[in-house]
């Protein structure tokens, strides 16, 4: 199982307000909040818990979670910052708690949640700069680049692959009809699109949720 | 009054919905994320848009329900209709 967000910096900065009244209350916890009015660089470390929060959000949906609109219940720790430059933050959540890494691009943060720190090397992650403004063009961009990329890393024959969505909005990576039992996490923001998927360790529950559907 | 809410609510979303063909097939059931496809960063500012229109205070728990419009009404109804 697992959850990526991207936040794309330079979007953000034009369409959301998080000055705005209210808005940092509603998403992040007492102590995120003192942290935010103690940084000299607060846009960044806004977008950095926002998007760590949602790949973790993301992930325990798949864990099964149900879906809601709680991210202060979603409680960031940083932890420590890896040799490459990557920070690493803890996120509690009801019922469980994940890893995440945080990639600090100057122009995007990509988060990616993961169950334990050691499947790490399982997972691939990719992301596309995505030129076009057109939404449904912009999906199909990245969802191409999913393919390709997940073809040339398990020299799978190329086939008609494709993605399907859950009942709770997971997505599923499909070879023709056929489910390909990986956990896949998807995100799009502003020009920017992004993928993980954990190449070992599948999920079971999007197996009965796809059969049920 | 609930259809001059959901054209309230309607105003509301529309600078925020990224998929413009489900928002003109908007009914209760629609889901604001799944459907609309609307950025989850920007439900927040849904939310206090909702508050300011109507002039209430969302708690938390009400938030952690409102994904569709449904619950978005029955949010406001609790509160405005109290």
């Amino acid at each position: 199982m697992i959850g990526n967000d991207i936040v794309d910096l330079q979007y953000a900065a034009q369409y959301h307000n998080w000055r705005r009244a209210g808005y940092l209350r509603k998403v992040f916890t007492a102590q995120e909040r003192v942290r935010i009015e103690n940084s000299t660089t607060p846009d960044r470390l806004v977008w950095t818990l926002w998007s760590a929060k949602e790949s973790a959000y993301k992930l325990s949906v798949q864990q099964g979670a149900a879906r809601k609109y709680a991210p202060q219940q979603l409680v960031t720790a940083y932890l420590t910052t890896q040799d490459a430059g990557n920070a690493i933050y803890s996120v509690r959540y009801q019922g469980g708690s994940c890893y995440v890494i945080v990639e600090q691009d100057s122009s995007y943060i990509h988060s990616v949640a993961l169950p334990h720190s050691s499947i790490w090397e399982n997972v691939q992650i990719g992301k596309v700069e995505l030129s076009t403004d057109d939404v449904a063009g912009q999906r199909s961009r990245l969802r191409r680049a999913l393919y390709s990329n997940y073809i040339k890393q398990t020299r799978a024959i190329a086939t008609d692959y494709r993605i399907r969505k859950s009942p709770a909005g997971i997505p599923m990576l499909f070879a023709g009809e056929e489910l390909v039992g990986i956990s896949v996490s998807l995100s799009h923001h502003g020009h920017f699109g992004a993928f993980a998927y954990d190449v070992v360790n599948s999920s079971t529950s999007h197996v009965t949720q796809i059969v049920a559907e | 009054m609930q259809e001059e809410r959901i054209a309230t609510l309607k105003r509301i979303i529309t600078p925020y919905v990224q998929n413009k063909e489900a928002l003109e097939q908007l009914t209760a059931e629609t889901d604001f994320i799944k459907d609309l496809e609307i950025n989850s960063a920007h439900l927040v500012d849904i939310i206090l848009d909702v508050e300011d229109e109507f002039d209430i205070e969302i708690e938390d728990e009400a938030m952690e329900e409102m994904l569709t419009v449904k619950a978005a009404l029955d949010v406001i109804s609790a509160k405005v209709d109290a």
